[in-house]
């Protein structure tokens, strides 16, 4: 039954890929009621494998039609599509599935050697610990937000703000309720992602041509998928390179797949013999960023698994999910249900598997997907969207504010408000007030007592220093960021 | 079309600033507490803090600062008037009809079927299937509004 779930989420994971304007956040969004009818680890291994494999197809469509179907394989468009254009899609695609199993596989080598280590080293840290660590990965995750630094610590606050409605966990007063049952119990995450990522971008699309995802058939034609002996040559270092340094970064808040697949396109080309030819269709120029785009992928599932600490809006939301199926997200969690962490780490190796079987021969119907009209297909996205607030507590309340959070998702794309440090704001809301209270009321009211405990201390440190510093790096980060959003609009 | 010369940075920032006085007042009224016994307003004050702060830098940042911003679509409009207005007769029409409207509303607003009885045909039947594999197959309970159905 797992191995289904399994091949049901890589499968929906690659036709998100594929699709443009649908992400791993919004589809994890749109398939959370459906982890009401399923066993706790099936519905994690699911929804596991659409997040590493919306990185396979984004690919697909990146080096095919050069529309890049993820934010993490807007960097392969550059030399991917110029490979495609001279007879070399085949190679390009399959550099790029080796590549991505390579990395994938490391990333969950990676995963089951130090998720256990830190889940037993983190059982050492108290309240103080979970609040300055909170705080280091909010900032971390406005850090490295393309645009405006002060939008993204505005999104922080907000998400802090929001994760303060319902009852006081302490005092058990109701707050910001204004008399509201379904306010209750907070925000839920289910309908307030689906809402922000999955109907505003839907209707920011409406607003523009719905006829702008079409692919006409000499863009599809493909040849040999084997890469050549001098491709293997070529590729195997920026492969090794991309899969280190994805894994590295995708374990640090803020940074994931899509930030690891750029720098790792630099640092290719920085350090190649020949970089004036990075954008004419070299091969470096695919697998190093598609082996960092999967095995930062696989990274972040380590502070998930281990603290329960998400790192980007898709492990923000199945940290939500570990919630909806009672299991408690922490150091704790590998422990109380090891079924639950080894039955996930087993699904992400077959999982990896199945996606080269898999990709490899259906690359025509991925192609043959995106050519379905927009005008039809937002139709259904909205639908699912509807139907899935509603089913979370069978209550038309939750559709009502699934809609307005639509509308405020527009309204922040509008005026570049970035979602993903208010989606992980809430989220890391309740740890963040818990721990920050607790804390004061053993040090007695002492504000110290977060710079006096070692580990809490370098937390705040980092993030003061992070806060503080020139941005020089996250300006660079965020100018290409926007750069390539501005080469694939 | 375009409203030429909006300042987008002023605007988000002067409604950001109302919301954190709004935030600080409700904080206030829930008790803040002290910092060895903080109250159930403590985060929300001190977020809201952080929110007035930060909305005033984009205030001055944003002033004079004139953006072209395109103007709302006609579409988007009427797609979320739609949507609220789906969620208000949901439970009243049942999910059937409710959703035969709103499929209806948006496959017009897409644009893609021209014909009326082409465009009522898709329409029913999405709703029809939605409500098969919904509600019968992953057996979620869908309201059944004043018809029943």
């Amino acid at each position: 039954m797992n191995l289904f779930y399994c091949f049901f989420g890589v499968l929906m994971g690659t036709l998100v890929g594929v699709l443009p304007g649908l992400g791993p956040s919004a589809t994890i969004s749109l398939l959370l009621p459906v982890i009401f009818h399923v066993p706790a680890v099936s519905a994690m291994i699911m929804l596991a494998g659409i997040c590493y494999g919306a990185q396979y197809g984004g690919s697909t469509t990146s080096i095919l039609v050069n529309i890049p179907g993820e934010a993490a394989s807007v960097i392969t468009c550059l030399d991917g599509y110029q490979m495609a254009r001279t007879g070399r899609a085949g190679p390009a695609l399959g550099i790029a599935a080796f590549g991505s199993f390579i990395a994938g596989t490391f990333g969950v080598v990676g995963l089951m050697l130090f998720a256990p280590t830190l889940a037993n080293f983190a059982l050492r840290f108290g309240p103080p610990e979970y609040f300055s660590l909170a705080v280091m990965s909010l900032t971390l995750v406005t850090y490295v937000s393309r645009g405006s630094l002060v939008k993204s610590l505005i999104m922080a606050f907000v998400g802090l703000i929001m994760s303060t409605v319902g009852m006081d966990p302490i005092t058990s007063r109701a707050r910001f309720t204004f008399h509201t049952a379904a306010l209750l119990d907070g925000f839920e995450i289910v309908y307030v992602t689906m809402g922000l990522f999955g109907l505003s971008e839907v209707l920011i699309n409406l607003g523009q041509s719905l006829k702008k995802v079409t692919v006409s058939d000499s863009e599809t034609s493909l040849r040999n998928l084997l890469p050549t002996r001098q491709d293997w040559k070529d590729s195997a270092r920026p492969i090794a390179r991309g899969t280190i340094l994805g894994f590295f970064l995708g374990i640090l808040p803020g940074f994931g797949p899509a930030i690891s697949s750029f720098i790792s396109y630099a640092m290719e080309k920085k350090i190649s013999r020949h970089p004036e030819k990075f954008g004419t269709g070299v091969i470096e120029g695919v697998a190093g960023p598609e082996a960092a785009n999967n095995a930062a992928s696989s990274g972040t599932f380590i502070p998930l698994l281990s603290l329960g600490i998400p790192v980007n809006p898709s492990t923000a939301i199945l940290v939500g999910a570990l919630m909806i199926l009672g299991l408690q997200p922490g150091p704790l969690l590998i422990s109380a249900r090891p079924d639950l962490f080894w039955g996930v780490v087993t699904s992400m190796y077959l999982g990896n598997i199945m996606l080269v079987v898999l990709n490899l021969p259906l690359l025509g119907l991925w192609v043959q997907i995106l050519k379905i009209p927009y005008a039809l297909l937002y139709v259904f996205i909205v639908l699912f969207c509807q139907i899935g607030a509603y089913s979370v507590n069978n209550s038309v309340d939750d559709v009502l504010l699934m809609n307005a959070f639509g509308l405020a998702g527009y309204f922040m794309k509008r005026y570049e408000f970035e979602g993903a440090p208010l989606i992980l704001a809430l989220v890391l809301g309740p740890m963040f007030e818990n721990s920050l209270r607790r804390s004061l009321m053993f040090g007695g009211g002492d504000p110290l007592i977060f710079f006096t405990r070692p580990l809490s201390a370098l937390f705040l440190v980092v993030a003061l220093v992070l806060l503080f510093s020139p941005l020089l790096t996250r300006e660079r980060i965020g100018k290409k960021v926007i750069e390539m959003k501005e080469e694939e609009g | 079309m375009s409203a030429s010369g909006s300042m987008p940075e002023l605007r988000s920032g002067i409604f950001f600033f109302g919301l954190a006085l709004f935030v600080l007042w409700e904080s206030l009224r829930l008790e803040l507490g002290t910092l060895k016994t903080p109250g159930p307003g403590f985060l929300s004050f001190g977020a809201g803090i952080g929110l007035a702060v930060l909305s005033l830098a984009l205030i001055t940042s944003g002033w004079g600062k004139r953006a072209d911003l395109k103007a709302h679509s006609r579409r988007v409009i009427l797609a979320l008037l739609a949507l609220f207005a789906y969620s208000l007769i949901l439970d009243t029409l049942g999910f059937i009809v409710a959703t035969f409207l709103l499929v209806a509303i948006l496959f017009r607003l897409g644009g893609y079927f021209r014909q009326w009885w082409t465009l009522v045909a898709a329409s029913a039947s999405v709703a029809l299937l939605a409500y098969l594999f919904f509600g019968i197959l992953l057996n979620v309970f869908l309201p059944r509004g004043l018809f029943s159905f």
